[in-house]
């Protein structure tokens, strides 16, 4: 599945999650944008977490999607700051981070 | 606030049941029972005096305020649920000012506690909210020591700090802890030994995470005419604000930044006047940020605070804050307003900061997506009775 991002048909502000009033002014009407690829800001390696289904480590990346807000991924592998990722939803809904190459 | 009408509300009472690692058979509501009976003592109240109750709890469910008010014997003419987090202590006790001055309630308790087994701990951390439900718990990333992680990043890169500096902190608290016989985690920690602690997400180490404990915390505030204590504490003034920037920032600065300028020109002292200062430390990075917001680094120079804090020129989190002392779940909003009222009130023992007169408090929390929504900020004076 696409990452669907949120843009206020009045002032064109982006937000992810959905909101119900844009906290830019106040406007109520949204419209979907797609937001395919973004920038990697900055990644961690999760080693410990509570209540782990498995014991191995979790990749996860802040993404500077190009539609403009930052989505919090999941990654398969590791990446810099800075790469280009594409995005995407699973059936489990993890937005994933795939590195382009 | 208005300055001026807040000294009609004295805090008399600020108590800690001593928190535990492992949870014991005390049940939440045993627990914060516990905090409310210590409370009143120190106050020298008895129950039929209180008026109000404040609550604020994560494992409380399905109880709430109204049913440990009746479980606590009280018909409250001022009653409140609270739900932010960290911030809690401050926002009740904003309420509860107005409620006294106003003559909506005389003599209120705000008590706030969690007990945490493991299983409670992680069902809090999925599903903290729905965008963690929704956004967040399917990523299996357990907790918010993740996007902690990556704000430090974000914050050490904006500041050029290391995890030398964040460790720096960390050391300091937990020699304050040293000297507190509550907390948690006392034994002196070096920076050799922070810094070779196991990772829990890149930069973040264990020293970094907040220890999850039980406990609870308490705190009477009563109209001035009515206090049965010779040294109170009252509110030189008291900000809010939530959402600041409606997480469309970068989360290393905090509201309080925004609140800041309020703050002190409604206490009419500044950030140099402090004797006390408890910031909410869930993670070495948002102590820092917001000693920074709250202007304690007026010239930018994060490192040179925090060699201040190291050498107790400025005390900051004199507890050991909750990187020490641990986190109660939402008595971890309490934990620094009661350990400024101990210093305020003269009770600290041999962490006591000498002649405490001025404090300032913050609350921080309530993590939506990326980092809290929630930022408040209390500032405190002592008033002995018969020189006010």
């Amino acid at each position: 599945m696409t990452l669907k991002v949120f843009q206020c048909k009045q002032c064109g502000a982006t937000v992810f999650p959905a909101r119900y009033l844009c906290s830019e002014c106040g406007g109520g009407d949204w419209c979907e944008r797609v937001a395919e690829r973004g920038t990697v800001s900055e990644w961690t390696s999760v080693h410990r977490r509570v209540g782990a289904q498995d014991g191995g480590d979790v990749l996860l990346a802040s993404v500077k999607t190009d539609a403009g807000p930052i989505v919090i991924a999941r990654l398969d592998r590791v990446v810099q700051a800075g790469d280009e990722v594409s995005l995407a939803i699973d059936e489990q809904n993890r937005v994933l981070a795939q590195p382009i190459v | 606030m208005k300055l001026g009408k807040c000294d009609e509300a004295l805090l008399t009472a600020g108590v800690e049941i001593p928190y535990r690692r492992q949870a014991t058979s005390d049940s939440t509501v045993h627990l914060l029972a516990r905090a409310f009976a210590a409370a009143l003592d120190e106050s020298g109240f008895s129950a039929k005096d209180v008026d109000g109750l404040g609550v604020a709890s994560f494992t409380l469910a399905p109880d709430h305020a109204i049913d440990l008010a009746w479980r606590l014997g009280l018909s409250p003419r001022w009653c409140m649920d609270d739900c932010h987090g960290g911030a809690s202590a401050i926002n009740m006790l904003q309420h509860a000012i107005r409620a006294i001055q106003y003559g909506d309630a005389n003599v209120i308790a705000l008590v706030s506690g969690d007990r945490f087994e493991p299983v409670d701990f992680k069902q809090l951390v999925d599903h903290y909210n729905l965008t963690t439900r929704n956004w967040l718990r399917p990523l299996d990333l357990g907790g918010p020591n993740g996007l902690f992680a990556m704000l430090t990043q974000r914050h050490a890169t904006h500041h050029n700090l290391t995890r030398r500096d964040y460790g720096a902190l960390c050391v300091a608290q937990r020699a304050w802890a040293g000297l507190n016989p509550s907390a948690v985690y006392r034994t002196p920690l070096t920076i050799d030994e922070y810094l070779e602690a196991p990772m829990v997400a890149d930069p973040l180490g264990r020293f970094d995470c907040v220890p999850v404990v039980s406990g609870a915390n308490a705190v009477i505030i009563a109209r001035a005419d009515l206090v049965r204590r010779n040294v109170n504490v009252r509110v030189r003034s008291l900000q809010c604000r939530y959402n600041g920037d409606h997480q469309t920032g970068d989360g290393t600065r905090t509201s309080l930044a925004e609140i800041a300028d309020d703050l002190w020109q409604q206490a009419g002292v500044k950030p140099d006047d402090m004797d006390v200062v408890s910031v909410y430390d869930d993670y070495p990075v948002m102590a820092i940020a917001q000693l920074d917001d709250l202007g304690f680094a007026p010239d930018g120079d994060l490192r040179a605070m925090i060699a201040r804090i190291a050498s107790r020129a400025l005390p900051v989190n004199t507890s050991g804050g909750q990187l020490s002392a641990g986190q109660a779940g939402a008595a971890g909003g309490m934990h620094g307003l009661v350990e400024a009222l101990t210093q305020l009130r003269g009770r600290a023992g041999e962490r006591q900061v000498p002649d405490a007169r001025l404090a300032v408090v913050s609350g921080y929390g309530m993590v939506e997506y990326r980092y809290g929504m929630c930022a408040n900020a209390v500032v405190l004076e002592t008033v002995e009775r018969g020189v006010q």
